[in-house]
């Protein structure tokens, strides 16, 4: 740039008008804010409960446990992998015999939510695929103690409280 | 003329027009900071307040019982006496000036309606033809400059009962901008006013439609120092040095809360509306249409009534005053005092002489009115060669110096 084109620019205050512009033009785009309770964004999870790969999902929320697709059985045999996998030792898992077939299943299977990270790794150690990340982020209790989790609610999701304010 | 049609005219009518312009500016002064709120929102691409009333409409008026209802803190260290009276002193002056601004010309439908209402009454008396504004008083413009400048002194003295840092440092700056800013402010006033000829608001209007051209066509330059000079004035963005918030946490204000804060919160943007006025008032054209001069008199834009022109022309003006706040950053303190004493004044010195000399220069050829606007904008050139020379002569010296100024 010339100095002439730059001695132009300041006495026409043409870099001020460009800003100008463009807050004029975020002034008529389109709002980005999400009334939350009202309208809620959906979020995708990697897997969802039948586990089929969901290609955009990258959200890791509720961890929760799956039953067999096919026959409707339970697939956590129990063996504890994701307790030792669990970094901040929050799983806690016991075994008993099933009354049919050879394998072994959970008797006790609980998830304290006060200490979880969400890093996932305990879902990428279980040999049978019974855990996964679910897309359920409204999580938030009054009580700490409703966020140890256990059998009930790690198949079934937690209970989301609707607010209406 | 007897004591009753005395009484009338000069008291009950005044009056009646006082309450209406004190309660129409104050609804106005509410409907702008909601109206900031929602244009600063929209510029960052959110919402603004939405949850009071209709897409928030009731919002000002929430925060005034929330202000209200709070507490009337006086902190133990203040001089109460002061600490009292300064949001006062702040209030009075901003909405004492919409006394003389120039709502309208005088309009017969007014006074047939008061002439109805007297019939109605019983009365057997006629007023002629009643104006919009509430007084025409012959030094307009100096009554306006002399009454908001004692706004200042509600800032200061604030700042100063508060006996704290940061109020007081606030007040310190805000005095200083202020006188900074009033020299360039009153020069480009009187730019307008030799153009007018005369101080009476209502005069300047007047002048201008008998010219035939707003005064912003014939002086842009005086235009755009006096917008400068009244967004510092009003201590707004880019200018807001006496209230920074991530300087000074609220400035002048820190130490007050509830009714009192409220006053001087409502002082500010009464100041808005009241400099936004005079801007219309000396170059938009008050309350005639826009680019007048085109339009033939029987034009629909005429049909208009002539408040609305006034008061739409304002919140052009408002509109640009939230439009800058929602773009520039803030000035540094030493940017902004540089700019004032080292250009505004000498810009607004020189933009004085030149309308002199056009005024004389057009008087002496005989030329008509038009031919102000190419001797203005050849003025404008003249200036900008100057200011070049002057740069490239100081630019050769020390450069990086020069560059920083601006």
């Amino acid at each position: 740039m010339s100095r002439i084109t730059k001695l132009l620019y300041k006495f026409l205050l043409i870099d001020l008008i460009k800003g100008l512009s463009v807050t004029q033009r975020y002034f008529f785009a389109k709002r980005f804010t999400s009334q939350y309770p009202k309208e809620r964004l959906e979020v995708k999870s990697r897997v969802d409960d039948k586990n089929r790969w969901n290609e955009e999902g990258r959200y890791r929320g509720f961890i929760m446990l799956r039953l067999d697709p096919d026959s409707g059985e339970e697939l956590c045999t129990g063996c504890g992998l994701c307790m030792r996998a669990c970094p901040d030792d929050c799983i806690t898992v016991e075994n008993e015999k099933r009354p049919e077939g050879k394998k072994r299943r959970h008797k006790t299977f609980v998830l304290d939510f006060q200490r979880c990270m969400f890093c996932d790794l305990c879902v990428e150690a279980c040999p049978t695929q019974a855990l996964y990340t679910s897309d359920i982020y409204e999580m938030a209790v009054y009580d700490r103690k409703d966020l140890v989790h256990d059998l009930d609610t790690l198949y079934k999701g937690p209970e989301v409280k609707r607010y209406k304010k | 003329m007897s004591l009753l049609e005395f009484c009338i005219f000069y008291i009950v009518v005044p009056l009646v027009k006082v309450v209406v312009v004190l309660t129409a500016v104050s609804l106005w002064i509410a409907m702008l900071i909601l109206a900031e709120r929602k244009v600063i929102g929209w510029i960052q691409v959110r919402m603004g307040p939405i949850r009071v009333g209709f897409r928030g409409l009731l919002q000002p008026f929430a925060d005034l019982f929330k202000l209200l209802a709070k507490e009337d803190l006086n902190p133990t260290q203040v001089n109460k006496f002061i600490f009292f009276i300064a949001p006062i002193l702040c209030f009075v002056p901003a909405f004492t000036a919409f006394a003389v601004i120039p709502w309208g010309p005088e309009s017969k439908f007014w006074g047939t309606v008061w002439n109805w209402i007297f019939g109605v009454l019983g009365l057997d008396i006629e007023i002629g033809p009643v104006p919009y504004y509430i007084s025409d008083v012959n030094i307009g413009i100096l009554f306006i400059l002399a009454i908001s400048s004692l706004g200042i002194f509600g800032i200061l003295l604030g700042g100063w009962a508060s006996n704290s840092k940061y109020p007081l440092l606030g007040g310190l700056r805000s005095a200083a901008q202020m006188i900074s800013y009033e020299v360039p402010l009153g020069f480009a006033v009187v730019g307008a006013l030799m153009m007018a000829g005369s101080l009476s608001m209502v005069k300047i209007i007047e002048s201008q439609q008998a010219f035939g051209w707003s005064f912003l066509w014939i002086q842009p330059l005086g235009f755009f120092l006096y917008y400068v000079a009244m967004v510092a004035e009003t201590n707004r963005l880019p200018f807001d040095l006496p209230e920074a918030e991530n300087e000074l946490v609220a400035g002048f204000h820190t130490e007050y809360s509830g009714l009192k804060f409220m006053f001087f919160f409502f002082a500010e943007y009464a100041n808005i509306v009241l400099v936004s006025a005079v801007a219309t008032t000396l170059f938009l054209g008050g309350w005639l249409p826009p680019f007048h001069g085109f339009i033939s008199e029987d034009s629909f834009l005429y049909m208009i009534p002539a408040p609305l022109w006034f008061v739409g022309k304002i919140c052009f003006l408002l509109y640009s005053f939230l439009w800058v706040r929602g773009t520039f950053p803030r000035y540094r303190y030493d940017q902004l005092m540089r700019l004032g004493w080292k250009w505004f004044i000498p810009l607004a010195i020189v933009n004085v002489l030149c309308i002199g000399l056009n005024i004389i220069i057009r008087k002496q050829a005989g030329w008509p009115e038009i031919a102000m606007i190419p001797l203005g904008i050849a003025e404008i050139v003249i200036i900008a060669v100057f200011v070049y020379a002057w740069w490239v002569i100081r630019g050769k010296k020390d450069e990086s110096y020069y560059k920083a100024i601006i």
